[in-house]
């Protein structure tokens, strides 16, 4: 073993070893910004991670359809050799419908907040050791993405931009207690803080606490964002499963189950510009 | 077939499996959760091919999947490549001056190094995070049984990278 460190190989491997530890304590203290070699990595192998990501919905999406039951499929099996340019045709007919219609949706969005601006993107890895089902999106600074931008579906608050490359971001789910956004009670106005928890996360929930004991909230109602914070008033974030007292009986909590099916997401829209973006970071830059 | 040629192919075969198992790991196709516990295939695929391998070699192994990973895993910046690096450096030079080549030892390596690698990541990544009690719990119910899970693959690339070394001999 001495031999080894006396060697050639073992300076090489020293070297790499303190360049990737200077790479990574400036970037921790930047914060936000992907390192170079993760953007550089990130963008050679997005196109790949987007084509298993593809080809593993398609899987998904033949699987349920089996498992459901739909057995017209099977029942066709036959005439599938005939029918394979049809079916190429109608697969990107299908497409086109669904991108339309995920396009549709976010219209009544943005319709109703003319101010936010949108920029579509497609979930193209999860990482898998996160418990908090963070993920990484095809889109990044060139595309207008910006640390702490909101990611929405359709249905409901996803998460935000935590770090951001050229071509790819990581996006920190609600589920994640890294997150903690200021959020409303929609019937009663109750206003409490949304953070995840690593119990409930498991089961695809977060928490909002921090509501103060004589407050109103029921099992049933939605909560929003309060606009206080990186993300803009009134996003429907999710819905009351249960309420509680805290540890010390100060305050109540609930549990929410996001209106944003997390583990299920492909496509998702960031909110690149909205009316008082950037107000909170400012003022904490200041 | 010429030696060459033999070699270029099995630097290609190598090249490729890690690359794939690096970049599968963040795709549903190997989600792969027992009782809710994850695992890292790349950990025991690099003890494996690390037995094998020069200290140089491994350490490259280790760094580009790593690269690979951190584009992709949460709140990272070097984090992977730096620990495969030295997971890599450390088992092909243990491999070849404290352990002998064979299954009982590629079994205890890979279980340090999952050991090791979890361990890691939950201080750097979670024990502030979470809170002194859920920091805990993270460690105990997800970060050490998918270290053991973990080294549980060393089984499938052992035998793998056993055959390989076979193969080279005939070369």
């Amino acid at each position: 073993m001495r031999f080894f460190f006396r060697s050639k190989q073992f300076k090489v491997i020293l070297s790499v070893l303190i360049a990737l530890i200077a790479v990574s304590v400036i970037f921790s203290i930047i914060g936000s910004q992907l390192s170079p070699q993760a953007n550089i990595v990130g963008t050679i192998t997005a196109p790949f991670r987007s084509a298993v990501n593809g080809i593993w919905g398609g899987i998904e999406d033949f699987v349920s359809a089996y498992r459901d039951g739909n057995k017209l499929m099977l029942e066709n099996a036959e005439l599938e050799a005939e029918l394979n340019d049809l079916r190429e045709q109608l697969a990107d007919y299908q497409q086109t419908q669904a991108e339309n219609e995920f396009y549709k949706k976010y219209l009544k969005i943005a319709e109703n907040n003319p101010d936010f601006k949108f920029t579509a993107a497609t979930l193209i890895s999860r990482d898998n050791d996160d418990p908090y089902r963070s993920f990484v999106i095809n889109k990044g600074s060139l595309n207008g993405v910006s640390a702490y931008d909101p990611v929405i579906t359709d249905a409901g608050l996803v998460g935000f931009v935590s770090q951001v490359g050229l071509t790819t971001s990581k996006v920190t789910t609600v589920l994640s207690p890294e997150l903690s956004l200021g959020a409303l009670d929609n019937r009663t106005n109750d206003s409490g803080i949304i953070s995840g928890d690593l119990e409930i996360a498991k089961l695809g929930k977060t928490k909002f606490h921090n509501l103060a004991r004589s407050c109103n909230v029921a099992v049933g109602d939605y909560v929003i964002t309060s606009g206080e914070g990186i993300f803009p008033k009134g996003l429907l974030i999710g819905k009351i499963e249960t309420i509680g007292n805290d540890k010390y009986n100060t305050s109540i909590y609930a549990t929410v189950t996001p209106f944003a099916d997390i583990n299920e997401l492909r496509q998702v829209m960031v909110i690149t510009e909205f009316d008082g973006q950037g107000s909170v970071l400012g003022k904490a830059g200041e | 077939m010429p030696k060459n040629i033999k070699k270029a192919l099995l630097t290609a075969f190598n090249v490729i499996l890690f690359f794939l198992i690096s970049l599968l790991h963040y795709s549903d196709f190997l989600d792969i959760k027992i009782f809710g516990v994850g695992i890292t295939l790349l950990i025991p695929l690099l003890v494996a091919f690390s037995l094998w391998h020069s200290p140089l070699a491994s350490a490259m192994a280790g760094v580009l999947s790593g690269m690979i990973m951190d584009s992709s895993a949460q709140g990272s910046y070097c984090f992977n490549a730096i620990v495969l690096l030295i997971i890599g450096t450390f088992v092909s030079v243990a491999s070849s001056t404290l352990f002998n080549k064979n299954l009982p030892s590629a079994i205890v390596i890979s279980l340090i190094c999952a050991v090791i690698y979890y361990t890691l990541q939950w201080a750097i990544f979670h024990t502030f995070s979470e809170g002194i009690n859920h920091s805990l719990a993270f460690l105990l119910q997800i970060s050490l049984p998918s270290a053991v899970l973990t080294a549980l693959f060393i089984f499938p690339f052992y035998f793998l990278y056993k055959y390989i070394e076979k193969l080279k001999l005939k070369i």
